[in-house]
């Protein structure tokens, strides 16, 4: 397991929702700067992984490393294991950039504000500070002109790019991308597509799932294929797209190309 | 019954001295009760049942029993436990717990209506349970809860006259002094009715403008070009058969 900056290792997880078995024991390591691409039909659990790596779903069994780091156990000063307490699982949060397919940017606040003030709740920044730092990320990804706007006057494709200055602004280690454009207008994906793919050259460690497998072939170092609270198939995107191997994949393939 | 404008006048600010007293117990009773609700119904939502457990039990006690009996109850049966305190004190506290009740579940809707995915998304960035509510759950609710938040506030002044049973010195104990002195049930009635009417439409007519504030700054955000268009074109047809 490694424990290099931006490292991710995923051991043996484990999580059901009462009688559904949504995870059953996924073992993942992802090397710094990699970027790994999740697909799968729906509700073969691939969201639901990202979202026990930051503890949004605590798992029920395994171990989740961030930098070689555990989450959700901590190991005290007398080289014993316990529960990390809210305030332990908050900081690793913090380090841990989510995007979701629904942007979730907060409308009470202009967007602007919402790239700062996480900063300065979560991180203890000063307003000019984070500020600082919002104002660059924003003009990034190319949203300069919108800083004084309110949320509900910008697209879809606007405000994912967002909720994407807001997560940089928090310098996290890794980053989960929740299908992040398949709420959005065909013709709004392709802006969000180009500043993750600047992310992915920038050499940040990203976990996405996502159904535009076309995406998935350009930015992902490595495909993954889940089926059934399982990872399936693991390689290259050559490998996966046009040599699968089992059954499902196949199928899965076939599927998306008939849609 | 003819007004005998000689007891209004007369009367008048012996009255106005109870509406001074009303007036004042409610504001404290607002102002306990309302933060009194939101801890509730945080509580009431929360997985940790030693918070959800007295929440619970608070709620359905105060919902399910008179607030003339829990009056009476803080009133005349604490003091047996060693806790005397004076009637006004009593009728704030009574009538901030009574309507903390309505208002946590007020504030119980006006929470889950925020979508789920707003919260995640803080919680994701490293946001405790509480930053998470104070900035991006709170700021979104309070659209959502004002109306029936000022409909609460305004049956919290209907229900203080029953403080005059406990001798609160308020609007309705001075008008029923008013009628024991003079005999006129009528303009004493009359009086506070007035009053009474006056301190709600207050009330209604100042959340009316906040929420008539709170609308125009979110349909500025919220308003595109196409919307914009939709309105001209519905205005033109009007206009067309009205014409």
């Amino acid at each position: 397991m490694s424990t290099e900056h931006g490292s991710l290792s995923l051991r043996g997880i484990e999580k059901s929702f009462g009688e559904i078995q949504a995870l059953r024991g996924i073992d993942l390591d992802v090397s710094p700067g990699e970027v790994v691409c999740i697909i799968g039909p729906s509700g073969c659990g691939k969201s639901t992984l990202l979202r026990t790596v930051n503890w949004l779903e605590p798992p029920d069994a395994g171990r989740v490393y961030i930098n070689g780091e555990q989450i959700g156990e901590t190991v005290d000063a007398n080289g014993k294991t316990r529960p990390s307490t809210e305030r332990e699982i908050n900081k690793f949060r913090s380090q841990i950039g989510m995007l979701f397919q629904n942007y979730n940017v907060w409308p009470n606040m202009s967007v602007l504000e919402n790239v700062v003030r996480p900063q300065i709740v979560v991180l203890r920044r000063s307003r000019a500070e984070a500020e600082e730092i919002a104002l660059p990320l924003l003009d990034r990804v190319g949203l300069d002109d919108q800083v004084d706007k309110w949320p509900d006057a910008l697209s879809g494709g606007q405000l994912q790019r967002v909720a994407i200055a807001r997560v940089l602004a928090m310098d996290p280690i890794v980053m989960l991308l929740d299908e992040p454009t398949s709420s959005l207008d065909p013709e709004l994906v392709g802006e969000v597509l180009a500043v993750l793919q600047e992310l992915a050259k920038g050499g940040m460690t990203m976990i996405i799932v996502s159904h535009e497998l076309g995406f998935a072939k350009s930015v992902a170092d490595r495909i993954i294929f889940m089926d059934k609270g399982k990872i399936v198939e693991d390689g290259s995107p050559e490998q996966i797209l046009y040599d699968p191997q089992s059954e499902r994949l196949k199928q899965f393939l076939d599927m998306l190309i008939h849609v | 019954m003819d007004l005998d404008i000689g007891i209004v006048i007369e009367y008048g600010p012996l009255i106005l001295k109870g509406f001074r007293l009303t007036l004042i117990i409610v504001f404290f009773a607002i102002l306990l009760g309302i933060p009194l609700g939101i801890l509730m119904a945080v509580g009431r939502m929360s997985s940790k049942p030693y918070f959800r457990g007295p929440a619970v039990a608070v709620l359905e006690i105060f919902r399910n029993t008179p607030f003339m009996i829990q009056v009476f109850l803080l009133y005349y049966v604490l003091p047996f436990y060693g806790l005397r305190m004076p009637a006004e004190v009593v009728g704030v506290l009574a009538l901030a717990l009574y309507s903390s009740v309505y208002y946590a579940e007020i504030m119980r809707a006006g929470i889950a209506a925020v979508p789920r995915g707003q919260v995640e998304s803080a919680r994701a960035i490293g946001m405790s349970h509480v930053q998470a509510l104070r900035n991006v759950v709170f700021p979104q609710m309070w659209p959502i809860v004002l109306p029936p938040v000022a409909n609460q506030t305004m049956s919290l002044v209907k229900e203080s006259s029953i403080l005059a049973t406990i001798t609160v010195s308020e609007m309705t104990m001075s008008a029923l002094i008013v009628q024991g002195i003079t005999f006129r049930p009528f303009e004493a009635f009359i009086m506070i009715t007035i009053l009474y009417w006056v301190l709600n439409e207050s009330i209604a007519f100042s959340v009316r403008r906040l929420e008539k504030r709170l609308q125009r700054r979110h349909s500025r955000q919220a308003t595109t070009k196409a919307q914009d268009a939709a309105m001209a074109e519905s205005l033109e047809a009007v206009r067309r058969m009205t014409r």
